[in-house]
Formats: C-alpha cells, sequence, structure tokens
C-alpha cells in the first residue's frame, strides 16, 4: 500500500513541479520582491532589503489612491450594468420573439472581437470633433460630449466601451442558464395562476442564481484587471481620472524598473480582489438578494 | 494491488525520459546559423521604413542579413527596458528617443562607441553638433544621430494675410493671433498635442522654456513651483479657449487631422509631419519664444549583440553621407548631416530645410537624466490634471515639484 502511493506521488510529481514552478514560485518571489527595493544594471538586479517601506510608499501616492477609486468604481458599475442588461437581454430570449436567430449572432459579435480593434472602433465614434454619436447628439439638437477628454464622463466612457464588448458574454452564459429551468415547473406555475411577472420573480430568477453568481464573478476578476481600454483609449487620462490599478502597477514596473514597489502593488491587488470575491459569497450565501 | 512488473516498468520508463530529456537539453546546441543577421529594434512609422530601405541596400552591398523589429513608442522603450537585465541578445541594432539616452547609457545596455569610431576616423565632422551632444552621456558617445528631429512650428500664411498678422515671434504673438482667428474665422487658433504622456510634456515644455522657466534642469534643479511657472501656466490655459474640442486627448494622428483640414491656424510640429501639409497655406518657421526642442533618434548598440561589428558598419551605413540623402528623399527622415540639408536635390523637395536646420542648430535638449521617463510621466499626470480642470495650477505645479524632488532624491 505505501509503495503504491509513492508511485502515485512520483507519477503527479511532474505536474506538481510544473504547477509549482508556474504559480507558486511567482508569488514567492512577489512577495520576496515587495519588500526590496530593486536596483537595475546590465544583466543584473541588486535587491535591497526596504522592510515595509513599498507599502507606506503606496499610502503616500496619490496615482495609486486614484488608481484604486477609478478601479473599484469601474468594477462595480461594469460589472452591475453588464449583469443586469446580460440578464435582460438572456429573459428576452428565452420568451422568444420573431427573428430571434438572426439577432442572436449580432449581439455576440462583440465579444468576439479583439480589445485592440474594439477599442480602436470606439475611439473613432467618440472622437469630439468627428466622431459619430456626437454626430448624432448634434443632429438631435443635444450639446456635443467630451466623451475621453472630460474627467467627469471619461471613466463612463470606458464602463460603456465594456459594456458594449462584454455583455454580450453575461447574456451567453445566463441565456445557457435559462435553458435548464424546467418546463414542467414554468407550465405549473401559469396553471395555476402566476402571473409572467410572478413566474420570473419566484421561478426563473431564483434557479439562475448560481449562473448569476458565476458571471458577476467572473465579471469582477475580469474588469478589476482594467488595463487594455485605458491605455489605449486614454493613457489613464484626463489627468488621473481613468488611471488603473493595473496601468500603474505596469508603469511602475516596466517602465521606472521599480520592481519593488510595482511588486507590493500587485500583492495589494491580489488582496482586494480576494476580499471583494469572499465579501460578495458570503453575502451571496447568507441569502443576500443579487 | 499494482502487479511489480508494471512498477518496474513504470519507474524504468519515467527514469529513461529523464534521462533523454536532461540529455538532450545538455547536448543541444542551436545550429550555427549561415550568415549573420543584423536585427533592429526600431519605433514603427517613417523612420522604421526608412530603416527596411537601407537594409535592402545593404544587403545587396554586403550579403549581410538585416531584419527590422518594429514597435510602437511605449513598446520600443520597454522592449530596451527588457534587454537591460534579461540581455538577451536579440537585438543587435536599437533605436532610442534621445531622453532615453541617459537611462540606457547608465544601466549599461549601451556599448560606448568612441574607441571603436576612432578605429574608423571618430565621428564624422559633418553631423550636426547638437545631434551627437544628445549622443553623448557623461562625455562618452554611446549612439550615432540618425534622425533628425527638432520642433518647428507652423502656421496659416493665408489667414495671417487675410487678417493683418505678424509672423509670431513670441508665444504672446501666438495667443493673440490665436485669438483673432478663433473670433473671426469660427475655427481653432492654436492646436495642443496634449495626450496624456509624452506628448503633453514635450508640447508644454517650450512654452515653459520660452518664459524662462527650465522645470528641471540637467543638475537636477526643479524650478516649477515658482510664480514665473504658475503664470505660465495660467497663460496655458488662456490658449486652450482657442484650441478645438478634445484638444487634451489629442496626439500626433489629430493633429496633423487638425492641420489638413484646416481646423486649426497654428501648431508645433514634428518634421516629419511637415510633407504632407500643403506648401500654398502653411507656413514653416523656427518655433516662438524659445530654443527649439531636439527630439533626434539616435541608434545604438546593445552589449548583449553578438555581432556588433556588423552592427555598427550598419549603423555608419544608414547614417552616411548618400543613405541619409536617399532616406531623405524616399523616405522622407529627416537627416542629421549638415551637407544633406543644403544638397540642392534635397532642398528642392523639401524647401523648409534651411530652417530645419537652423533649428536643429540652435536645439535644446530635455534634462539628461536617466529618471527622465519617470519624471516626465509625473509632469505629464499633474500637468494634464491642470490642463483638464481637476486641479489648479498652483496645486498642480507644487505636487508635480515635490514628487520630481523625490523622485531625483531616489525615491
Amino acid at each position: 500500500m505505501g509503495s503504491e502511493r509513492w508511485v502515485g506521488w512520483l507519477l503527479v510529481a511532474p505536474a506538481l513541479l510544473v504547477l509549482a514552478f508556474l504559480t507558486l514560485f511567482p508569488i514567492v518571489y512577489n512577495v520576496y520582491l515587495s519588500f526590496h527595493e530593486t536596483r537595475i544594471t546590465y544583466r543584473r538586479i541588486v535587491y535591497v532589503w526596504r522592510g515595509t517601506e513599498n507599502f507606506a510608499k503606496m499610502i503616500r501616492d496619490p496615482l495609486f489612491a486614484a488608481a484604486l477609486r477609478n478601479t473599484l468604481y469601474f468594477m462595480a458599475v461594469a460589472t452591475a450594468s453588464e449583469v443586469l442588461l446580460g440578464l435582460g437581454l438572456a429573459l428576452l430570449f428565452k420568451e422568444g420573439f420573431r427573428g430571434r436567430e438572426k439577432v442572436a449572432p449580432i449581439i455576440l459579435l462583440p465579444m468576439m472581437l479583439p480589445t485592440i480593434v474594439v477599442t480602436a472602433f470606439w475611439k473613432t465614434l467618440l472622437h469630439p470633433e468627428f466622431g459619430a454619436i456626437n454626430n448624432i447628439l448634434e443632429a438631435l439638437g443635444l450639446p456635443p460630449v467630451n466623451w475621453l477628454g472630460d474627467p467627469r464622463v471619461a471613466m463612463n466612457s470606458i464602463v460603456l466601451v465594456d459594456l458594449w464588448q462584454w455583455t454580450p458574454f453575461v447574456f451567453v452564459f445566463l441565456y445557457a442558464g435559462a435553458q435548464t429551468v424546467p418546463r414542467d415547473l414554468e407550465a405549473a406555475a401559469l396553471v395555476d395562476g402566476a402571473s409572467r411577472l410572478q413566474l420570473y420573480r419566484h421561478i426563473v430568477i431564483p434557479l439562475l442564481r448560481p449562473y448569476i453568481l458565476v458571471a458577476t464573478l467572473l465579471r469582477l476578476i475580469d474588469t478589476f484587471r482594467l488595463f487594455d481600454k485605458v491605455y489605449a483609449l486614454t493613457g489613464g487620462g484626463p489627468g488621473v481620472a481613468t488611471e488603473s490599478l493595473t496601468l500603474s502597477v505596469y508603469r511602475y514596473a516596466f517602465n521606472y524598473h521599480m520592481l519593488g514597489y510595482a511588486a507590493a502593488l500587485s500583492l495589494v491587488m491580489l488582496g482586494i480582489l480576494s476580499l471583494v470575491i469572499l465579501a460578495y459569497l458570503a453575502y451571496t450565501r447568507g441569502g443576500g438578494v443579487l | 494491488m499494482m502487479e511489480t512488473n508494471t512498477k518496474v516498468i513504470l519507474i524504468v520508463s519515467i527514469v529513461v525520459v529523464l534521462i533523454i530529456a536532461g540529455a538532450a537539453y545538455l547536448l543541444y546546441k542551436p545550429a550555427p546559423s549561415q550568415a549573420v543577421k543584423i536585427v533592429v529594434a526600431a519605433r514603427k512609422g517613417t523612420y522604421s521604413e526608412g530603416l527596411k530601405l537601407a537594409a535592402k541596400e545593404y544587403e545587396a552591398k554586403t550579403g549581410i542579413k538585416v531584419e527590422v523589429v518594429e514597435f510602437d513608442y511605449a513598446g520600443l522603450h520597454e522592449k530596451l527596458a527588457q534587454e537591460v537585465v534579461q540581455a538577451t541578445g536579440a537585438y543587435d541594432v536599437v533605436m532610442m528617443d534621445d531622453p532615453w539616452l541617459p537611462e540606457f547609457a547608465s544601466s549599461g545596455l549601451l556599448v560606448p562607441l568612441d574607441s571603436l569610431l576612432a578605429q574608423r576616423g571618430g565621428v564624422d565632422p559633418d553631423f550636426i553638433g547638437s545631434a551627437v551632444n544628445v549622443c553623448r552621456y557623461k562625455g562618452k558617445l554611446y549612439a550615432i544621430p540618425y534622425v533628425g528631429n527638432v520642433q518647428l512650428f507652423v502656421y496659416n500664411k493665408q489667414l495671417f494675410a487675410k487678417y493683418g498678422l505678424p509672423e509670431p515671434k513670441t508665444w504672446d504673438d501666438v495667443l493673440h493671433a490665436a485669438e483673432v482667428i478663433h473670433d473671426k474665422e469660427g475655427i481653432a487658433g492654436y492646436v495642443f498635442r496634449a495626450a496624456k504622456g509624452n506628448p503633453i510634456v514635450t508640447n508644454l515644455l517650450p512654452i515653459f522654456w520660452g518664459s524662462g522657466v527650465e522645470v528641471v534642469d540637467n543638475e537636477g534643479n526643479v524650478d516649477l513651483d515658482t510664480p514665473r511657472a504658475v503664470q505660465v501656466f495660467n497663460f496655458i490655459l488662456e490658449l486652450k479657449r482657442y484650441a478645438p474640442e478634445g484638444t487634451e486627448n489629442f496626439n500626433s494622428p489629430e493633429v496633423k487631422a487638425a492641420l489638413a483640414n484646416k481646423a486649426t491656424a497654428m501648431s508645433i510640429v514634428w518634421p516629419g509631419w511637415v510633407p504632407n501639409l500643403d506648401t500654398k497655406v502653411w507656413k514653416v518657421i523656427v518655433p516662438p519664444g524659445s530654443k527649439p526642442m531636439i527630439g533626434a533618434w539616435l541608434l545604438g548598440i546593445p552589449k548583449s549583440s553578438r555581432h556588433q561589428k556588423e552592427a555598427l558598419d550598419f549603423i555608419l551605413f544608414v547614417t552616411s553621407r548618400e543613405m541619409q540623402k536617399k532616406l531623405a528623399l524616399e523616405a522622407g527622415v529627416p537627416p542629421t548631416r549638415k551637407s544633406v540639408y543644403q544638397d540642392p536635390d534635397v532642398v528642392a523637395k523639401y524647401p523648409w530645410y534651411p530652417v530645419q536646420l537652423s533649428a536643429l542648430e540652435n536645439s535644446k535638449m530635455r534634462p539628461r537624466l536617466p529618471q527622465w521617463k519617470r519624471i516626465e510621466d509625473t509632469l505629464a499626470n499633474y500637468w494634464h490634471q491642470a490642463f483638464t480642470g481637476q486641479m489648479s495650477p498652483e496645486a498642480a505645479l507644487k505636487g508635480a515639484a515635490q514628487e520630481v524632488r523625490a523622485i531625483l532624491k531616489g525615491g
């Protein structure tokens, strides 16, 4: 029996080694880095012990404060809007309407495009003078909006682009979930005199809860990593209005060679994301409304 | 219960696989390449097109193949920064914006060229002095100037004539003309290339310089939080009133479009944009108010290159008089040699070249500090906030000055 276990370990050893190398090593190295300052010269990194200085620096760093605020805002607003819109679309498609099969692929299209294409497309649409959106506003007699240049609007414009790209994902996911709701359960409720609203409120949505939970979690994680849209659309501007945590980590690590500080930032990011997810899971398990 | 035989076979197989893999790893040697190939890391655009053209000629002449790998501005800096630590030897020649040179020279990435060039007659005096100066750090030469970039200024001469406006000599002249044209023509008087990052800093710095505010000098003195600097920023905000909507997000393509559409009357420009402008409308001059900012692109050799001799040979070929003339005429690459600026064929095609030569000869460098990239981003963060009304100029300049001082102290 003992020797069999030994063979078992031997067999999984390569997989464990790969896993340790790909997951454990970067995390441990990241923790090590976060307590050091790195001095980079040719072919050489010198690590100087700095204790908790990198973390203390974060508190004084106005760029970090702005990036944290913006990232949490984006995460909350984009996820909530995408899940609500996606759910609405999934229920609409579940109800069925004429031409449904033709509309579905068009709705799914944005999700299939690379983000760099999406941002290039939206940058043109949102151009303050030649953009199609302002042209439409003008035709309707409404004042033009400086979508990416006005600090009060810029982050919402990025939310809008994310909404366009990722609502289809939530929709497909929840629509697949909606197919699992037993037809006889719905029929029974209707026979018992339930209205369509009651049917959705008391039967369909409660049965969709696990799907909504997973979709929300996936979107929370993805929106927290906000990088490419900001990088391509605003570069973090105007001012620091769309600066995100991942963009800050990138700048400190790859532009300024401050690997220690960037590592400390990414550890804090990991902590925040874990807290948000744990809080969300505890809330939903405790019977909270989704 | 596993059969003993099966166990033995399994263990032996694993051991054999590991031995074979280990031996293969130890014995593997990459096949020696048939011929030397030079790989160039370059900024994508006109300058990389020029390099590709030169590469073809070089290959025909020497039989040595040259591959040009293209990156955008930020991507190129990132690749070079990674090469400092990783020393992969992936590139034999690297193209750099001149403010990056102190960073990559001080980090030890670049091969000092003085002694190598001494064997080949030293730096040709035909190169414009200011373009060679940006290739030096602490007295040593680390690169050869490839693109003679310098800020120029254009104005719509038809509109200036229509309203009897004089050619702008100072930034106050620019403001006055911008106001008149904006009010009478209903178009933008002046356009800023003010996207966050390198664009806003390179666009606003000359206005500070024009008023005697250095911002940061080569010794690391910061004079950003002075009443004079605040005054300059208020002037910039006044000028912004006559700029097009969205100017705070404009980068080169947007500014070029504004000029092409005649949607503005004036702008700072870089030489590469000028060939596309209608010379009946636009007049090219040395920027008003201060010495023009040099923004040369340089070619250097990373220490990790395995073909340093051939790399230097290629760099000297690209920057030779004949090739610079060809690249100027066929690809629009601004030269770095006086003789090419004075060449009749080149001047016939680019009539503003005498102005460009004068701008280059009198140009001013951005601070020669290894931390410049971080300082530039810090300035951009604060200036952009003041430019878009999220912060007062006083608060922005004070915040920027404090952070820049901390960076220079090693923070």
